[in-house]
């Protein structure tokens, strides 16, 4: 089945290429847009297998993770937003910097 | 893989590499918009319609629509910090990609199960590639999963808006929203 | 639906319609209910786990298979309730201190956590399973934050997620290929299409350990715990370090037991190999803390550690000692982070007086959390008679029992050298020549963490006396699992 073992390489590299962007990222948001990449890298390699195994098991995988996806990136983005404001108005509480 | 297939991988590899290489995280955000419609690309391909339409619809469309906001509501857009791919920290990290794709290849060599074990093994229902199927399944095998991601969204709008909800007690003057936009 | 949906549904209703019953309250701000707000939670917790009663003797599948109704859903079910409902009572204290008007928001989502966290658990496909993951993933994230205007909780929020985020992507990732190597989600499908374990499967495997490493903070995926416990409102971060910790464990349990179960011989290195650096780690790191927050989070790692040893042995009881050791665990950690909560309470308080130092005298000032706290530290550093040390106990013997003396060898030593950091904390509390507190405590203990603290220390004393039955239902939990 060529088909379905191209689609996974693509899948492989695709996410690769975003866990590169996470750990080199230096924006935040960029960040939360390499997780979605790879995120999308996984949806392609369920719904390559759902097609190889004739399923729709994959498929149905692939619209979980797609709401999943939807819910996290909201919540993340209200926190990156909770933290800029919290960045620019530094005064309330100075004493805990968290290292590392 | 067809002609077809080969030529949006490609593309598919090369946007993703705008977002991952881009100076502007606007322009990140726009090369990831360009990656999932190349993905959607894929879903037709492969015959699942419906499918690739929700990934334009809801990824493309709406995900990606607020990220492209709050990048602006913040004013991020001014920030050009591109990550300098010479530093050996850097090097390193890619190195160690490198051979993370290696492992991955090995895995997808060893090959596929050739055949489900208890799928939905009725083919006709598998390539009408519309919703009528997946509405059946959804409602019958999946139905914990899916009730259990209704309320998976229920507490993400709760939290979401929680978290992002300004203080009733005012912080000093100029201080939020505003800074960010008189910020240099 | 069947009967067994309907049982299998009972909890879960009322769980949701408990959920939903709380947010249309508060919605319409029903002031006027006879108890205080925080009770409604802990009612909820309390009714839900009733209606789990009838799992306690059943070993069956609902919801096409998706769902286990089983001991082993029973026992994680009431530790996460009795974990959240802990909480509840703990953070009684704190809604008196705030300045903002108190809504439900946060009590509702630990009630979706709990959820979550339990159908984590009781999942027997994948998809349940990262559904279920997500959910509780999703609340914790937001609890983290919950301090608004301290910037070390949404500092700890935002670190939590970025990692968190990334690490359910990769057990996303190993869940993909899982299912392309046998070519089932079912947990009872992949045991059955294994067969010769294929390096698809097995680098899915390693990919979903990856995943669950981070939510378990097994070393060396645990460098976002101490940040984020710290960062994080205290009574959130004992619902992180019990509730959270516990459901992770319990689904990668039934998960690798009955899923993975024949190929254990592949993975039992990796998970040997994170076992012992995480007991290490954790503990030569806890030694040099100064903060009890962080102190509680490298002892958390550690423990994770402990726990993880048994599942070397899971055909020699070690599955029934992780399952007990949970249970332990769970009320040893909760009462030592309730007493944190309490000697810290008010939102500013709690992220200055975070010094073990800022314990002196606590033992004669305040005799209640002086106990509570010293009965938690001895059975974390796995002293007899407390509960602490059965688990340990368990724990080793079974891992002996399977041929890994090397390790319990090394757990061993580890208990040992963990005692210099908590009887340090006993050692702060009661003979650092102070008879005063050095600061000004906020208030008198509340009905709320007084009660907690009561069960918690009374469960670990209990614990180390009688844990046979205890033990019991744990090994007819894991015996069920297996034959699923």
């Amino acid at each position: 089945m060529g088909a379905v073992t191209g689609y996974l390489y693509l899948s492989a590299l695709l996410f690769s290429l975003g866990v590169l962007g996470v750990l080199v990222g230096r924006n935040t948001i960029v960040i939360l847009m390499c997780v979605e990449l790879m995120l999308n890298a996984v949806n392609i390699a369920f719904e390559a297998l759902s097609v190889h195994f004739q399923t729709l098991d994959g498929q149905i995988a692939v619209f979980f993770v797609m709401s999943v996806a939807a819910a996290e990136v909201a919540v993340g983005l209200a926190i990156v937003i909770t933290l800029f404001r919290n960045y620019l108005s530094v005064e309330t509480h100075d004493a805990v910097t968290l290292r590392g | 893989m067809s002609l077809a297939a080969i030529i949006f991988s490609i593309l598919t590899i090369i946007s993703s590499l705008g977002v991952i290489g881009c100076a502007n995280p606007l322009n990140s955000a726009l090369c990831l918009v360009l990656t999932l419609f190349f993905v959607a690309a894929h879903y037709a391909m492969m015959g699942a319609h419906f499918v690739a339409a929700i990934q334009v619809l809801v990824y493309a469309g709406a995900i990606m629509v607020l990220v492209i906001f709050v990048i602006m509501l913040l004013g991020l857009e001014r920030d050009e910090s591109s990550s300098d791919f010479k530093k050996p920290r850097n090097v390193l990290t890619a190195a160690v990609i490198g051979l993370f794709i290696g492992m991955l290849i090995v895995a997808v060599q060893s090959g596929v199960a050739g055949a489900p074990v208890d799928g939905l093994a009725d083919a006709s229902i598998v390539n009408d590639g519309g919703g009528h199927a997946i509405g059946q399944v959804l409602f019958t095998r999946y139905v914990l999963p899916f009730e259990i991601t209704g309320m998976l969204l229920l507490a993400a709008i709760i939290g979401a808006v929680y978290i992002a909800h300004e203080q009733r007690k005012p912080l000093a003057e100029g201080r939020g929203l505003k800074a960010v936009r008189n910020r240099e | 639906m069947s009967t067994i949906d309907i049982i299998a549904a009972a909890p879960l209703f009322c769980m949701t319609f408990g959920i939903l019953a709380l947010l249309v309250l508060d919605l319409f701000r029903i002031d006027a209910l006879p108890f205080p707000r925080l009770w409604w939670g802990v009612g909820i917790c309390g009714a839900t786990a009733f209606l789990f009663w009838p799992f306690l003797s059943m070993n069956e599948t609902a919801f096409s298979g998706m769902m286990a109704v089983d001991t082993f859903t029973f026992a994680f079910a009431l530790m996460i309730l009795g974990g959240s409902a802990v909480t509840f009572m703990l953070s009684d204290e704190l809604l008196e201190g705030q300045r903002v008007e108190p809504s439900a928001d946060l009590d509702l989502l630990v009630l979706f956590s709990a959820l979550g966290g339990i159908m984590m658990v009781a999942a027997t496909h994948m998809m349940l399973l990262f559904v279920g993951f997500e959910l509780l993933s999703i609340c914790v994230y937001v609890l983290t934050g919950s301090a608004r205007n301290q910037r070390a909780s949404s500092e700890g929020a935002l670190k939590y997620f970025i990692l968190g985020a990334f690490s359910s992507a990769f057990l996303l990732y190993g869940m993909a290929l899982v299912y392309g190597a046998t070519g089932s989600m079912y947990y009872s499908g992949i045991a059955a299409h294994i067969g010769e374990p294929s390096m698809m499967l097995l680098i899915g495997i390693g990919l979903m350990i990856f995943g669950f490493g981070f939510k378990v903070s097994l070393v060396p995926f645990h460098f976002w715990t101490p940040d984020v416990y710290q960062g994080a409102p205290t009574s959130m971060s004992g619902f992180m370090a019990v509730v959270v910790k516990a459901a992770a464990f319990g689904a990668f349990f039934r998960l690798m037991a009955s899923g993975f179960g024949s190929v254990s011989a592949s993975w039992s290195a990796m998970v040997a190999v994170l076992a012992v650096l995480s007991m290490t780690i954790g503990n030569v790191i806890a030694l040099r803390q100064t903060s009890v927050k962080r102190m509680l989070a490298y002892s958390s790692i550690a423990h994770a550690g402990y726990a993880m040893v048994g599942f070397l042995a899971l055909g020699e009881g070690g599955g029934a000692a992780v399952v007990f050791y949970m249970l332990v665990y769970s009320l040893m950690t909760l009462a030592a982070f309730g007493v944190v909560l309490v000697v810290s309470s008010g939102t500013e308080a709690q992220y200055d007086q975070d010094s073990i130092e800022s314990l002196q005298g606590l033992g004669w000032t305040h005799p209640l959390l002086g106990i509570a706290m010293t009965v938690a530290m001895l059975s974390l550093a796995g002293v007899p008679p407390l509960g602490g040390f059965i688990g340990k106990f368990y724990l080793f013997s079974a891992a002996v029992r399977a041929g890994y003396t090397s390790i319990a060898v090394v757990a061993a030593l580890n208990s040992v050298i963990s005692l210099y950091y908590y009887l340090r904390v006993v050692v702060v509390m009661y003979f650092s020549g102070e008879r005063q507190l050095s600061w000004e405590p906020p208030r008198v203990l509340v009905f709320g963490p007084r009660l907690a603290l009561i069960l918690l220390t009374t469960g670990t004393l209990y614990m180390g006396i009688f844990s046979s039955r205890y033990y019991e239902t744990a090994q007819i939990a894991v015996r069920s699992l297996m034959q699923l």
